[in-house]
């Protein structure tokens, strides 16, 4: 059974390692400075996106075979925006066909999020550059919208009717 | 859209129905929308899984309709809620559209130029069933009771 495991753990391991390794060469291939961290499979850029750099995270999740990236925006919601923050990621999100805008209602921090499994499967690099351009797209295309609303720039009303334009 | 798109996605159709026929699943799909369903019953509330394709991004996008009526005084709250739903997931999210009340939870998986292994589409069939048997009741429970922004918070922790 423990043998079992260690066989299955081994596995894990083996492939985490090799998606590692794409996720290396297809940062590498963008020609930007980033940051590895090898032990925790992660890597970490800023690409230049058309309002705001976008620091995205890449990371392979080796126990749920999983390729994440996190993008965190520079702003947050402060206390009396905090409800208008949760409506605004949700009716993003709600558009969006992949990934999310990810909210954390108590420090008003946002961050958008894609991920997709590899378990089982033999993947291509043009997957790891989905997750990553798909995340500069989303965070390209509504951070101004979240941050006008964040530092009250725009109302709810007018978020919603520029939303709507989207 | 270019036609390689759609013919990657009717092959990954093909063998997405071909998984639930090797596992009897009872489904029903359109294979021109490229549309399978299909429903369990879950401990407290029945659980949907709509697949669709999406060739444009590669990707196979499974839907489960959460089948509650929110009333409209409580979108606030579900707004709160579903944040809080949403914060720390490993995978796929809850939405909610506050214009008409719709709650679903939707996950993905890319299949770009790749081939995807039937782990990798169990992972989205029991990732979106654990997530939604541990929240639909809790849903449903908003739904019932006027809860503040500081119990809604607890309830997600």
């Amino acid at each position: 059974m423990e043998n079992q495991e260690n066989k299955i753990n081994a596995e894990k391991k083996k492939n985490a390692e090799k998606i590692y390794k794409l996720v290396l060469e297809v940062v590498q291939s963008y020609k930007c400075r980033f940051e590895q961290n090898d032990e925790k499979m992660m890597v970490q850029y800023t690409s230049r996106g058309e309002d705001i750099p976008i620091d995205i995270i890449i990371h392979v999740d080796e126990e749920r075979s999983l390729i994440r990236s996190f993008s965190f925006l520079p702003f947050k919601f402060s206390e009396e925006k905090r409800l208008e923050g949760a409506i605004a990621t949700n009716a993003i999100n709600y558009i969006l066909q992949d990934g999310y805008f990810e909210y954390d209602y108590e420090t008003g921090i946002v961050d958008f999020k894609v991920s997709t499994s590899y378990d089982g499967s033999i993947i291509s690099k043009t997957i790891i550059e989905h997750v990553l351009s798909y995340s500069e797209y989303a965070v390209d295309r509504f951070n101004d919208l979240l941050l006008s609303l964040s530092k009250s720039y725009i109302t709810m009303d007018e978020f919603r009717k520029r939303l709507d334009k989207e | 859209m270019e036609e390689r798109n759609l013919k990657e996605a009717k092959n990954v159709f093909k063998t997405l129905c071909q998984t639930f026929d090797d596992l009897n699943l009872q489904y029903m799909s359109d294979e021109e929308k490229m549309i399978a369903y299909f429903s369990v019953n879950g401990d407290d509330l029945p659980i949907s899984f709509e697949f669709k394709m999406n060739p444009v991004l590669h990707l196979i996008v499974l839907y489960s309709h959460i089948d509650i009526k929110i009333p409209e005084q409580s979108y606030d709250s579900f707004a709160v809620a579903i944040s809080c739903a949403n914060n720390g997931l490993p995978d796929g999210n809850f939405d909610f559209d506050d214009q008409t009340g719709t709650l679903l939870f939707r996950i993905t998986l890319n299949y770009d130029n790749s081939l995807l292994g039937r782990e990798a589409l169990n992972h989205i069939v029991m990732g979106c069933y654990h997530l939604v048997e541990k929240y639909n009741d809790i849903f449903f429970m908003l739904t019932k009771t006027n809860y503040t922004t500081e119990e809604i918070i607890k309830l997600f922790k």
